[in-house]
């Protein structure tokens, strides 16, 4: 034992981080806007995704014209059948994912997220109270910049006016944060 | 052995480390033994592994538990150098897919992971498996599952923000219990499991809370009714897609054995009878409903039989015994304790 004015050496127990591969690769933004383009929306099936996904599209179709709005249902706070998430990165230009509504749900939310950002561009929406689970969840994956949407009350207890509003503001999010090159 | 960790310069006095290593996040409350060169040295020792081997990436941090990270945090926790070779295949099991330890680090339920050892390590080393095997007053137990809990947080970052456990539970300091093989009427787990019974073995399975099931029926068949009513408990078994741990203490499993139970018609009665009637639950559905597995108008607690994991340790007073509450999205992973 090394005791040096009063202290002794001891070892640090924590872990090194594993070396991290970042997800972002070429798809990381659409090119060109979201006008003509095809947009997935990955719901977890927690409570209050579904109308939140519906509006989400109304908002996308009214505001910028997208092509379609593909709708996509995985498990929540699993691990999905990772051919799903191959077929919604062949068949979308960009994916919006949700609901972050509680810790694994939102981790797994995020960890699908990285998976399809190494194809295509992604954004998550989270509940306030777990935006700092999925920080978290984002740094590990090397992915600290992830854009969120947040919300800031339970999907499942928005009123359909805040539920509206809210998923219009999804929509220019998406806009805002997965597209370059928008006139 | 030659280490690789920062060295830090750490208070002598015990009071003082231990307020120092809070203040850096490493521990859960409870006082450390402050990991110096030697006590690791001798500690990875132990494991009978190099130092440097890496064993897992831990999320979220997707921190390296390497041998000697382990060995680290195995001193803090106040284990012996003999536990090292569980330990080191508890964390193995831990970061299997099947357990899901991604969402047990960041999950709001107030769970945390239950080691069920087999195999003749136990007495090796002396694990509990008897009367009280749950209680306090054994050190294997104790301190073998607090370091696997102390390199989740240490290295693998499981604190909050990353960790929302919205109330906790002190199943979250550890907990390790060891099959009272001798005393079971039936094959033990791992050999369930596929081990061959002279396997020393390491399974992990995430538990939520512990319900008491005071059966102390003279008929096999009321046994089963209030071991069922015990396993259908909780919306986390409604997702259908967890396994259920259930501990039959020794007396139980000689009374269901002795009216002519196979392990395997044990957990198939249970399954049937802990389907849970749609009639029971809210009007407005689980949280997410589409999650259910349905039986007709009722709801499975797990997939299939073998998803409850039926094990036998504590007294054989047929009286008590304990349902762990399933979390409903993780399983069960074993790996065999490659000993000295």
């Amino acid at each position: 034992m090394c005791k040096i004015d009063g202290s002794e050496l001891v070892l640090d127990p924590t872990g090194q981080p594993a070396e991290i591969v970042p997800a972002s690769g070429a798809g990381t933004r659409v090119v060109g806007g979201l006008g003509g383009k095809r947009i997935g929306i990955v719901d977890n099936r927690m409570t209050g995704m579904r109308p939140l996904a519906g509006a989400i599209e109304r908002a996308l179709v009214a505001e910028f014209e997208v092509a379609s709005v593909d709708h996509w249902e995985v498990p929540h706070s699993i691990a999905p059948d990772p051919e799903v998430l191959a077929t919604i990165a062949e068949s979308c230009d960009a994916a919006i994912l949700g609901l972050g509504n509680c810790g694994a749900c939102t981790t797994w939310e995020c960890r699908v997220s990285a998976e399809l950002r190494r194809r295509i561009p992604t954004l998550d929406v989270v509940t306030e109270p777990f935006v700092g689970v999925a920080r978290a969840a984002f740094r590990g994956l090397g992915l600290p910049d992830q854009p969120l949407a947040v919300l800031a009350t339970s999907a499942e207890s928005a009123t359909a006016g805040k539920l509206e509003g809210f998923a219009a503001s999804v929509a220019r999010e998406c806009a805002a944060s997965l597209v370059e090159g928008v006139e | 052995v030659r280490l690789d960790s920062a060295q830090l310069h750490a208070p002598t006095e015990l009071d003082d480390f231990n307020g120092w290593a809070l203040e850096r996040g490493w521990g859960d409350g409870l006082p450390l033994v402050p990991p110096t060169e030697g006590r690791v040295t001798e500690m990875v020792a132990g494991a009978g592994r190099p130092a440097e081997e890496l064993i897992a990436i831990v999320e979220p941090r997707r921190g390296m538990a390497t041998v000697e990270k382990i060995a680290i945090n195995a001193v803090m926790a106040g284990c012996r150098r003999d536990y090292m070779p569980v330990l080191v295949a508890a964390v193995e099991a831990l970061v299997d897919p099947a357990v899901n330890h991604e969402g047990i680090q960041s999950t709001t339920n107030p769970g945390g992971p239950m080691l069920i050892v087999n195999g003749p390590v136990r007495d090796r080393i002396g694990l509990a498996y008897g009367p009280d095997a749950l209680g306090p007053g054994n050190r294997a137990n104790q301190t073998i599952g607090r370091a696997l809990r102390l390199v989740m947080r240490n290295v693998g970052g499981g604190v909050p923000p990353a960790d929302q456990s919205i109330q906790g539970s002190p199943w979250k300091l550890g907990m390790v219990v060891a099959e009272h093989e001798d005393a079971s009427p039936w094959a033990p787990l791992h050999v369930d499991r596929g081990f061959g019974a002279e396997e020393s073995v390491v399974t992990v399975v995430n538990s939520e809370s512990v319900i008491n099931v005071p059966a102390a029926y003279p008929e096999a068949d009321d046994v089963l009714s209030e071991l069922a009513r015990a396993l259908g408990q909780g919306l986390n078994v409604h997702t259908s897609r967890g396994v259920l741990p259930l501990g039959l203490n020794v007396g139980h499993a000689r009374l269901l054995a002795d009216a002519g139970y196979s392990k395997a018609e044990v957990r198939y009665e249970l399954f049937e009878r802990a389907k849970v009637p749609l009639s029971a639950l809210p009007a407005s559905g689980n949280m997410p409903m589409s999650v259910w597995t349905l039986d007709g108008n009722r709801v499975l607690v797990t997939r299939s039989p073998e998803d409850v994991l039926l094990f036998v340790f504590g007294g054989d007073t047929p009286y008590h015994s304990l349902c762990f509450g399933g979390w409903g999205v993780g399983g069960a992973a074993s790996r065999a304790v490659t000993e000295l």
